[in-house]
C-alpha cells in the first residue's frame, strides 16, 4: 500500500527542456506546489530575486525507464537529488538564493532555516546584507518510485509521495500566518529540548516511521496537555522529504479556515532528529 | 547589535585528489603541473580519459595504510564498495588530526556535499541475500536498486570519526562541496555551533557515472592527459574527475584555544539560483566586509569547456571591469577534473597553499588563453604574490552557483 499523488493531480505538468532527463514524480510534485504557492502569494512574474530552499530525498527513476535502460536503450538519467530544485528554479525563473538539502525528514527543516535566515539578512550564504525580500521553502518526496523503495522497504513506513512549499515574506501584506519559530532537537523524543511556547492551541505531529507514531504524539501531548493533537503520519504516510512540509501547509489550513490559532508542527524522520516548527494566525 | 563578529576558520583540511592522498600532494602536485587525465581501464564511446585517484582499491585496507591504526572503521567494509565513501573517510580524517581535534569534539556538526547520486544495477535476488538474509520478501520486484546509499560517505564518515553532531547534508553537484564549507562556516558565524566538519566527495567513474557523463555531454573528447584546457583557445570541454576535499571549520577562539593553526577565514558567501557565480562575488565581499579592489586571486570554476568559460568570462569582467585583467585568475580542473560533488571543496583545499606558501598555480594545460576573454589567466609556472583574499567561484548543473570569499587567517 502507498500514499499515492492522484495522477490527475499529476497530468499537464511540463516536461523539461531538453528533454534528457527523467522527471522523478517529486521533480513533478515540487514543481506544482511552489506555482501554486506563488500563485496563491500573488508574487510578481518578475522572480530574480526570490529564492527557494527544498529538502529532497533520495530521487529515484521510473521502472519503464529502468527496463529500457536493462535493455540497451536510452539511458535514464542519474539520480540527482536535487534536480527538484533545479528544475522548479528554471521553470519558474527564480534566481534568488537557494539550496537542496538531502532529507529523509530533518532536512527540510534546515532548508526552512536556511529560507529564514536568508529573508532576515544574516550571516552565510543565503543572503546579502540586508535579505532577500522573498523565499519559497518547503519539501518534495516520492519513495513510491522503485528505487527508493527498495532502499526503504525494511523499515516499517508506508511508501507515500507529496510537496509542501510555503511563501514566506517579511514586511507589511497579505498573510495567511506568521512563522513564529522553527528549529531542529538532536536525540531520542523524550529528550528533545524545545522551546517554550505557550497558547499553542493544535499539535501536528509529523513523522515518517510508525514505530516513533505513539513516542511522537505522547511528547506532544505531555508538551502541550489539552492542546488537539493531529497526527499526519497516519494520514499521509511517509513521503519522507516532504513530510515536515506537508505538516506546515496542514497548519496553515487549519488557521485559514479558523480552526486553529497557534500551531506547533513537531516532525521526525528517518535521521532521528526533530523538526519543530510554531506557526500563528494574525491577531484578532 | 554590536557583538564582535564570530569568525570561522578552517583549522584541518584533508584532500584525494588526482594529485594523490593528502592536501600536501594536491599542492605539491599542482605547483609542478603533475595533474592531468589519464587513461579510463574501461572507456565509453564518449569518454576515454579522467583524473583519477592513484588508487585501485579504495577499501579498508588503503584506509588504514593512508590513515594509520587510529582510525575507527565501519563493520561492514562493502561500504567502500563506492570509491567516494573511502575518499570522504581518508580526508575527513587528515582534516580532523591536522586541526588536532579529539574526543572533546565529537559534539561536532557535519555538513557534507552530494553528488550526482548514482544507480546501478543488480540482481534483486543477489542484493536480498547480501543485505537482507531472511527478509528477501520486503524487498520489492524491482530488478534495480540504489547502487549505495545516497549519504553514504557522510554515514561512514559520521561513524568512522564517531561524531554526535547534526548532519547536514547539501545537495547540488558542481556547487554541492562550495555550498557545504558555507554553510559550515554560516553554522559557526551564527552561533548555531562551534565546530563543523565539512566538505565533499564523489567518484563517478565507473559504467553508470560514465553512462550518465555522456548523457550530460560537454565533456572533451580528447584521449590525451592535457585533454582539460580551461580558458585555451584549444579547450573542447570538461573532463571527469573523482575525489574528496573535507576540512574542520570552528570558531577561530576555539581552534587557537585548542593549540590548532588557522590556514583561512572562511569570511563571505553567497549562493544563487543563477548561473553567474561572479555576480555573487559583490555579495559575499560584502558579507566579509571587504571591497573588490581587496580581492588578489579569483579561483574560477573553469571546466575547459567552450562555452562555459567564456560565459564565465564575461561574468567576471562585468563584475571587475577593466581590473579583470590585474587580478590573477586561475583554475584548478586541468589538474584534477571536474569532480562533480567535491570540486567546489577541492578548489577551497587548493586555494589554501596560496596564504601558506604564498604562490599561485598555474592553470595546467593552458598553452594558448583565449585573449579575447581579457583576464590574467596564470600561465605554465607558478606565480608567487601575497594575496590576502580570494574569491572561489562554483557552478552547478540546473543553474545553480556559490561564491566563497576566503581570506588570510591572520588578516
Amino acid at each position: 500500500l502507498a500514499v499515492e499523488v492522484d495522477e490527475r493531480i499529476l497530468a499537464g505538468t511540463p516536461a523539461p527542456e531538453p528533454p534528457r532527463w527523467t522527471v522523478h514524480r517529486a521533480t513533478v510534485l515540487a514543481a506544482l506546489a511552489t506555482r501554486a504557492a506563488l500563485d496563491e502569494a500573488g508574487w510578481p512574474a518578475n522572480r530574480d530575486a526570490i529564492g527557494l530552499y527544498l529538502g529532497v530525498g533520495a530521487a529515484g527513476v521510473e521502472l519503464g525507464e529502468v527496463d529500457r535502460w536493462r535493455e540497451g536503450g536510452a539511458m535514464p538519467a542519474q539520480v540527482t537529488n536535487d534536480l527538484p530544485l533545479s528544475f522548479t528554479a528554471a521553470r519558474e525563473g527564480l534566481g534568488g538564493p537557494g539550496g537542496a538539502f538531502l532529507s529523509r525528514g530533518s532536512g527540510t527543516v534546515f532548508a526552512l532555516l536556511e529560507a529564514i535566515h536568508a529573508l532576515e539578512g544574516g550571516a552565510g550564504e543565503s543572503a546579502s546584507p540586508g535579505g532577500c525580500e522573498k523565499i519559497l521553502a518547503g519539501g518534495a518526496d516520492s519513495t513510491v518510485v522503485p528505487l527508493p523503495w527498495d532502499e526503504l522497504a525494511i523499515l516499517p513506513m508506508r511508501p507515500a509521495e507529496g510537496a509542501a512549499v510555503l511563501a514566506l515574506a517579511t514586511g507589511p501584506g497579505k498573510r495567511l500566518a506568521t512563522l513564529q519559530h522553527a528549529a531542529v532537537a538532536a536525540g531520542p523524543i523524550d529528550r528533545w529540548r524545545v522551546r517554550v511556547v505557550h497558547d499553542v492551541d493544535t499539535v501536528i505531529v509529523a513523522e515518517s516511521i510508525m514505530v516513533l507514531q505513539r513516542e511522537l504524539v505522547d511528547f506532544a501531548t505531555r508538551l502541550h496537555p489539552g492542546a488537539r493533537i493531529h497526527d499526519l503520519g497516519e494520514v499521509l504516510g511517509a513521503p519522507l522529504a516532504a513530510t515536515p512540509a506537508l505538516g506546515w501547509a496542514a497548519a496553515l489550513d487549519l488557521i485559514a479556515s479558523g480552526n486553529a490559532w497557534r500551531v506547533r508542527i513537531l516532525s521526525c524522520g528517518l535521521e532521528g532528529d526533530a523538526g519543530d516548527v510554531v506557526l500563528t494566525g494574525a491577531e484578532t | 547589535v554590536n557583538a564582535p563578529r564570530r569568525w570561522a576558520v578552517i583549522s584541518g583540511a584533508g584532500a584525494v585528489s588526482a594529485l594523490g592522498k593528502g592536501l600536501s600532494a594536491l599542492h605539491a602536485g599542482l605547483i609542478a603541473g603533475a595533474g592531468g587525465a589519464t587513461a579510463l581501464s574501461s572507456p565509453t564511446p564518449d569518454l576515454a580519459v579522467a583524473a583519477q585517484v592513484p588508487v585501485v582499491f579504495a577499501n579498508a585496507t588503503w584506509l588504514r595504510a593512508v590513515c594509520g591504526p587510529n582510525l575507527r572503521l565501519p563493520a561492514d567494509g562493502g561500504v567502500f564498495r563506492d570509491r567516494k565513501v573511502a575518499f570522504a573517510v581518508a580526508a575527513a580524517f587528515e582534516a580532523w588530526r591536522s586541526a588536532r581535534c579529539d574526543d572533546r569534539e565529537l559534539d561536532a556538526w557535519l555538513v557534507m556535499g552530494l553528488g550526482l547520486e548514482h544507480v546501478a544495477l543488480e540482481e534483486r535476488n543477489r542484493v536480498a541475500a547480501e543485505l537482507l538474509p531472511g527478509h528477501t520478501d520486503a524487498v520489492s520486484q524491482s530488478p534495480a536498486r540504489l547502487h549505495t546509499l545516497v549519504d553514504l560517505a557522510a554515514v561512514t564518515v559520521r561513524e568512522c570519526l564517531g561524531l554526535r553532531g547534526f548532519t547536514v547534508l547539501r545537495s547540488g553537484a558542481g556547487v554541492s562541496g562550495a555550498d557545504a564549507v558555507a554553510h559550515a562556516a554560516a553554522l559557526v558565524e551564527r552561533g548555531q555551533t562551534d565546530l563543523v566538519i565539512c566538505g565533499g566527495a564523489d567518484a563517478m567513474l565507473h559504467p553508470t557515472g560514465l553512462a550518465t557523463a555522456a548523457r550530460l555531454g560537454g565533456f572533451s573528447p580528447a584521449a590525451t592527459r592535457s585533454a582539460c584546457r580551461p580558458f585555451d583557445r584549444r579547450r573542447d570541454g570538461r573532463v571527469l574527475g573523482e575525489g574528496a576535499a573535507m576540512f574542520v571549520v570552528e570558531l577561530e577562539q576555539r581552534a587557537l584555544a585548542r593549540g590548532a593553526v588557522p590556514l583561512a577565514r572562511v569570511s563571505g558567501s553567497a549562493a544563487s539560483l543563477a548561473i553567474d557565480a561572479a555576480a555573487l562575488v559583490p555579495r559575499a565581499l560584502a558579507h566579509a566586509g571587504r571591497s573588490l579592489a581587496e580581492v588578489g586571486l579569483v579561483v574560477t570554476h573553469g571546466e575547459g569547456s567552450p562555452a562555459g568559460d567564456r560565459v564565465e568570462a564575461n561574468g567576471i569582467l562585468r563584475v571587475l571591469g577593466g581590473a579583470a585583467a590585474k587580478v590573477p585568475m586561475t583554475s584548478y580542473k586541468g589538474a584534477i577534473g571536474h569532480t562533480m560533488g567535491a570540486a567546489g571543496a577541492l578548489e577551497v583545499a587548493a586555494a589554501l597553499d596560496v596564504f601558506a606558501h604564498d604562490r599561485i598555480a598555474p592553470i595546467e594545460n593552458l598553452g594558448e588563453p583565449e585573449s579575447e576573454l581579457g583576464l590574467d589567466l596564470i600561465q605554465h609556472v607558478p606565480r608567487h604574490a601575497r594575496v590576502d583574499v580570494i574569491a572561489i567561484l562554483a557552478r552547478g548543473i540546473g543553474s545553480r552557483s556559490t561564491a566563497l570569499v576566503l581570506e588570510r587567517a591572520d588578516s
